[in-house]
């Protein structure tokens, strides 16, 4: 049986364990490929202590990054269970409905975002255009200023992310036991009571994984907003990953920069640890 | 009497809602289509306009012309590759996870796990060093081996619920008329779930024809991809939007047509096998 996991084994090590453990090492040095005098001295836990104690646009970043997390997990999973509710009736034309509504899901993000900056562009986007005819104004459109910055993006990922939430959620509601219902109706509870007490109850566990794994993907955002708005105006939209990538591929300061994307990467590892535990709990061995 | 009319209210009320989520839904990528074949004097129209003589223009000037056709065969070139190296690495090990029990095979299969939730930006620096130190950065190369940290992920986990839908007694039917381990996995098992590994290679080739980051810092001008190349027309000396139309609607039609082919599995693939749709 070993031989059936070695081909994995030797890859994951090659391609995972290597180059993890290489970042590691690095995070604990004064690195780069451009920046003079960074040679790979050994500095201790320096760039982790400069990090977390110094570095205001790290932190910045990281409350952008958990407003922006909380804000589209949150509307995505309310618009998402109405959606699957809407779609959980008997009615003609279902799968019809369920294939448009994943098309935004299945679009390359790049490609999203070229989309909305093309609708959202000030001088000639469609979107621009309604908001001038309802009267406000917009000097650098949606997109191009500080307070709308943010929103705006939001929006693009619900919009882009909310048919996700609906799939995983119908796909529980529509395994659900017709008993519990029937039931319940019998003994005289309305439509909220039965919503509230049994539906929910019953995909609570798909709600879980659903909300986790958005949670997961929308910290780690990068996609979308490197092309909407690259992080600006003024490091309005710039979440972790944009500010990583900016340490890293614009300053080339690698060393600290192994020290930033470690820690997005223990933020995430936490929620991981969370999915593995509950999915594997609730898929016990056949 | 009355209760029909309630029906019928409800039944609208139902298909005005989805009519209109669905137009959000659609509304900007048929935009985006739309422009693609739009004049560049169309294009910028405002009001904009829904009514216009089509031409294929943006196409020939991209595809013809800027060597966009050259983008189009990386991006297969690579998703097609990683998918392949992906499956031949991965389905056995997703076989042996979901028939027999090993020691310690849970903490092999949760740091399987991490290398697909690991932000991609963590992945690509440490890529990044060590391909430029080994000389392989700008080529397909490394840009399939970056891909494959996620792939190999997706087939191990979603292979693993296919193969664990299989019923055992198949299998052990087989093992007691004397066929070997590896002859009951490559003649019996492989072939009833094939249905599953082609979903499985569908998902791996959405996922490696999609990304962006990996493609963009390791695969370089050389081996630029489509979603690589596209954010490229925009330029200093202005936008060409109609091109990036163009080439955006020819990098999502081939993804939509096959997720229509996999919509079945779809919850499946998104959730790594964890949620049964």
């Amino acid at each position: 049986m070993v031989f059936f996991h070695l081909p994995t084994m030797i890859t994951l090590v090659i391609i995972a364990m290597v180059p993890f453990l290489f970042a590691l090492n690095l995070s604990f040095r004064a690195y780069s490929l451009a920046i003079p005098g960074y040679k790979g001295q050994f500095i201790g836990l320096d760039n982790f202590r400069k990090l977390l104690n110094e570095d205001l646009l790290f932190w910045k970043s990281i409350f952008i990054t958990i407003r922006f997390v909380v804000v589209v997990v949150v509307i995505e999973f309310i618009l998402g269970l109405g959606i699957a509710m809407l779609l959980n009736q008997n009615i003609w034309g279902r799968r019809f409905f369920t294939s448009i509504i994943i098309i935004p899901m299945m679009i390359a993000p790049v490609v999203v975002g070229l989309i909305w900056r093309f609708l959202l562009s000030a001088e000639f986007g469609i979107i621009s255009y309604v908001i001038k005819k309802l009267g406000m104004h917009l000097e650098r459109g949606l997109l191009g200023s500080v307070h709308t910055a943010l929103p705006t993006v939001m929006f693009i990922d619900v919009w882009q992310w909310t048919s996700f939430m609906t799939l995983i959620l119908l796909a529980g509601l529509r395994a659900l036991p017709r008993e519990p219902v029937e039931a319940a109706q019998i003994d005289g509870a309305n439509g909220i009571q039965i919503f509230r007490y049994i539906t929910i109850p019953l995909v609570k566990p798909l709600i879980f994984v659903a909300v986790l794994l958005r949670s997961i993907d929308s910290f780690k955002l990068f996609d979308t907003i490197f092309i909407l708005t690259g992080g600006g105006p003024s490091f309005a939209t710039e979440l972790g990953s944009i500010y990583a990538y900016r340490v890293n591929f614009i300053y080339w300061n690698m060393g600290y920069g192994s020290a930033l994307v470690l820690i997005l990467f223990l933020i995430v590892l936490v929620c991981t640890e969370f999915f593995f535990f509950f999915t594997q709990r609730e898929a016990p061995q056949k | 009497m009355k209760r029909q009319t309630k029906k019928i209210i409800r039944l609208a009320l139902i298909y005005t809602a989805l009519s209109t989520i669905a137009f959000v839904a659609i509304f900007p990528y048929v935009w985006m289509v739309l422009t693609s074949f739009k004049t560049r004097a169309d294009a910028f129209a405002i009001p904009p306009v829904w009514f216009f003589k089509p031409g294929v223009g943006h196409y020939l000037e991209v595809f013809v012309r800027k060597g966009f056709s050259q983008n189009l065969l990386n991006s297969l070139i690579i998703s097609l590759s990683t998918t392949a190296l992906s499956l031949i690495v991965g389905v056995p090990s997703a076989y042996a996870f979901a028939r027999y029990k090993l020691y310690g095979d849970h903490h092999m299969f949760f740091f399987i796990l991490t290398t697909r939730m690991a932000p991609p930006i963590t992945i690509v620096l440490p890529l990044y060093i060590l391909m430029a130190r080994a000389g392989v950065l700008n080529t397909h190369f490394s840009v399939i081996i970056a891909h494959t940290t996620f792939n190999l992920a997706l087939v191990v986990w979603l292979m693993r619920g296919f193969f664990r839908m299989i019923p055992r007694e198949i299998e052990e039917a087989a093992l007691i008329d004397g066929c070997s381990t590896f002859r009951v996995f490559s003649e019996i098992s492989l072939p009833l779930s094939s249905g599953g590994l082609v979903a499985t290679a569908i998902f791996c080739i959405i996922m490696s024809w999609n990304e962006f980051l990996f493609a963009m810092i390791l695969g370089g001008h050389q081996a630029a991809t489509l979603t690589m190349a596209v954010p490229g027309l925009v330029t200093t000396r202005g936008t060409f939007w109609g091109q990036i139309a163009a080439v955006g609607t020819v990098t999502t039609i081939p993804i939509l047509i096959f997720s229509l082919l996999v919509q079945k599995h779809l919850v499946r693939g998104l959730t790594f096998g964890a949620i049964e749709g």
